[in-house]
């Protein structure tokens, strides 16, 4: 079991390292990374502060953070499957004994810790561009949410990396998807914003709660972090177990149609 | 002349058959009117929770033309980038045939398409941001809406100029277009930003056609406006202009080197 156990965690951290290399040279990561963070902070603060509410600073700020993050995550994460099929090496992780689900955990999970780049750019583009006062709260709530977050998003990722392995318009559909998860998940405007039938849809997003976390640790709004956190945890399980589905059905399909290589 | 002629519309035939294969009913309603829609409605949710409905409505028209110039800058740098990745550049410098009037009319459909987004985002946002917008005035506005994708196409076709020895196109032009939000006037006013953003601003495609679009949406005449759309075109002109001797100057220097295919 243990000796298992090691195995999986050698994958994970081989499949971590050799996305970390793949990434330095993408240039959509460098993009969502570095520079929309910044544009998206000066847009969102600017915005604000022409509107007469610089007390929205800090959560725009988090917001374009957050942007960041699930930029970098659906970009990366949700292109994993569909780069190794364009690279021809989608079957032979396939065929191999390891598991490709924990292949695709590690490789996740090492887009989603280069992520928390976009949230140290967005909190220095604040910094330096308007002087905000980014003072947080609850400095140790406020990490172990990011942290559940980033994992809770990676999860989201992988459902729809799952999906997107279906299409070879996935590159479009992602460009698509971008946009409806912001505004579900209320990343820079408040969720009040949004009719009210449209909300049991944001609860269903982990940017919604990661969002919320954030914020309430920042002090921002008056929610506990730490039952946000909970629901986190709930939601991350969920999502992979739906991935774990998804991911089943999409491998049995694409072995039994032979369209492995086909896109 | 009619060489000309007949090479602008072999250039328009290669640029929809191109577009053609892209546009599947599933892009289209999957993907690109979603996407088109969507960036707008998150963009004008921010500044509606910034400023309320007259924010909003400032927004609705500023990402209404911000729509059309985003897709017009990555189509018209796609039209010279692609030369490169197709690997057709050869031919393009080989052939006794005068290349401009082809990639023009490559640029055609991409241009078209800028236009049609306009319409798009008009025909779906109106009714719940911009209730007391005129259908006339909005058709007043219209051929502001013309002049203006065309001047910001010619800075995608620099952009593809400056780029084309590079891999780093689309970054570039993706942080043109968001950077041109900021600058532009699309969200807030630009004279809400420092005066150096400020000129930046005015030496770039868009901020003297939204600036006009606004005033004549506002009731003013053309003639109130003719200063803004000269300078438009004026700046459209210039960019077209240094764009096309840049591609030149890369195409000779291509056949002086022999790294036509290096990049």
């Amino acid at each position: 079991m243990i000796t298992r156990i090691l195995g999986l965690l050698r994958v994970i951290s081989s499949s971590f390292t050799m996305q970390a290399k793949e990434r330095a040279t993408n240039q959509f990561f460098v993009g969502t990374l570095l520079v929309l963070p910044i544009i998206f902070t000066l847009l969102s603060v600017g915005t604000y502060l022409y509107g007469g509410k610089g007390d929205f600073g800090l959560f725009a700020v988090i917001g374009a953070g957050m942007m960041g993050v699930w930029n970098a995550n659906l970009w990366t994460s949700g292109r994993i499957v569909e780069g190794e099929r364009r690279g021809g090496t989608l079957s032979t992780l396939i065929a191999s004994p390891t598991p490709f689900p924990v292949i695709l955990v590690g490789k996740s999970l090492s887009n989603a810790f280069a992520s928390l780049i976009s949230l140290v750019v967005t909190f220095a583009t604040g910094l330096i561009a308007f002087r905000l006062k980014l003072d947080i709260t609850y400095p140790a709530a406020f990490v172990i949410s990011m942290i559940l977050t980033l994992i809770s998003m990676t999860c989201f990722g992988l459902v729809l990396g799952s999906v997107f392995v279906l299409s070879r318009n996935a590159g479009d559909f992602m460009e698509a998807a971008n946009y409806p998860i912001f505004i579900l998940s209320g990343l820079m405007f408040p969720l009040t914003v949004l009719p009210a039938w449209l909300r049991p849809l944001s609860s269903l997003l982990a940017p919604t709660w990661g969002n919320l976390a954030l914020s309430s640790s920042a002090g921002l709004i008056g929610e506990n972090p730490w039952l946000i956190d909970l629901y986190l945890i709930g939601l991350s399980l969920a999502y992979l177990i739906i991935a774990r589905v998804l991911f089943k059905q999409v491998e049995y399909r694409v072995r039994r149609d032979g369209s492995m290589e086909v896109f | 002349m009619s060489q000309w002629t007949q090479l602008f519309r072999s250039g328009v035939k290669t640029g929809w058959a191109n577009l053609a294969v892209e546009l599947t009913p599933v892009t289209v309603l999957g993907s690109r009117i979603p996407r088109a829609i969507l960036q707008a409605v998150f963009f004008i949710l921010i500044s509606y929770a910034a400023g309320g409905s007259e924010l909003a409505k400032f927004a609705l028209i500023g990402n209404t033309m911000h729509a059309a110039v985003f897709h017009s800058i990555i189509e018209m740098s796609v039209v010279i980038e692609l030369e490169k990745w197709l690997g057709t550049m050869p031919y393009l410098i080989a052939s006794p045939a005068n290349w401009f009037p082809t990639l023009l009319g490559r640029s055609l459909p991409g241009y078209v398409e800028g236009l049609l987004r306009i319409l798009l985002v008009l025909l779906i946002l109106v009714p719940f941001f911009g209730a007391d917008l005129t259908t006339l005035a909005l058709l007043r506005a219209a051929p502001i809406f013309i002049i203006t994708v065309a001047s910001a196409s010619a800075l995608g076709w620099l952009s593809g100029a400056i780029m084309l020895p590079t891999r780093w196109g689309m970054l570039a032009c993706n942080t043109i277009g968001y950077l041109m939000m900021i600058t532009g006037g699309v969200n807030f006013p630009v004279t809400a930003l420092p005066p150096i953003i400020q000129w930046f601003g005015r030496i770039l495609p868009m901020t003297h056609g939204l600036l006009a679009i606004r005033q004549v949406i506002d009731g003013a005449s053309y003639a109130d406006v003719s200063s803004l759309i000269v300078s438009e075109i004026i700046i459209g002109v210039i960019y077209g202009m240094a764009a096309w001797k840049l591609f030149s100057y890369r195409l000779n220097v291509a056949r002086q080197t022999g790294n036509i295919e290096k990049f």
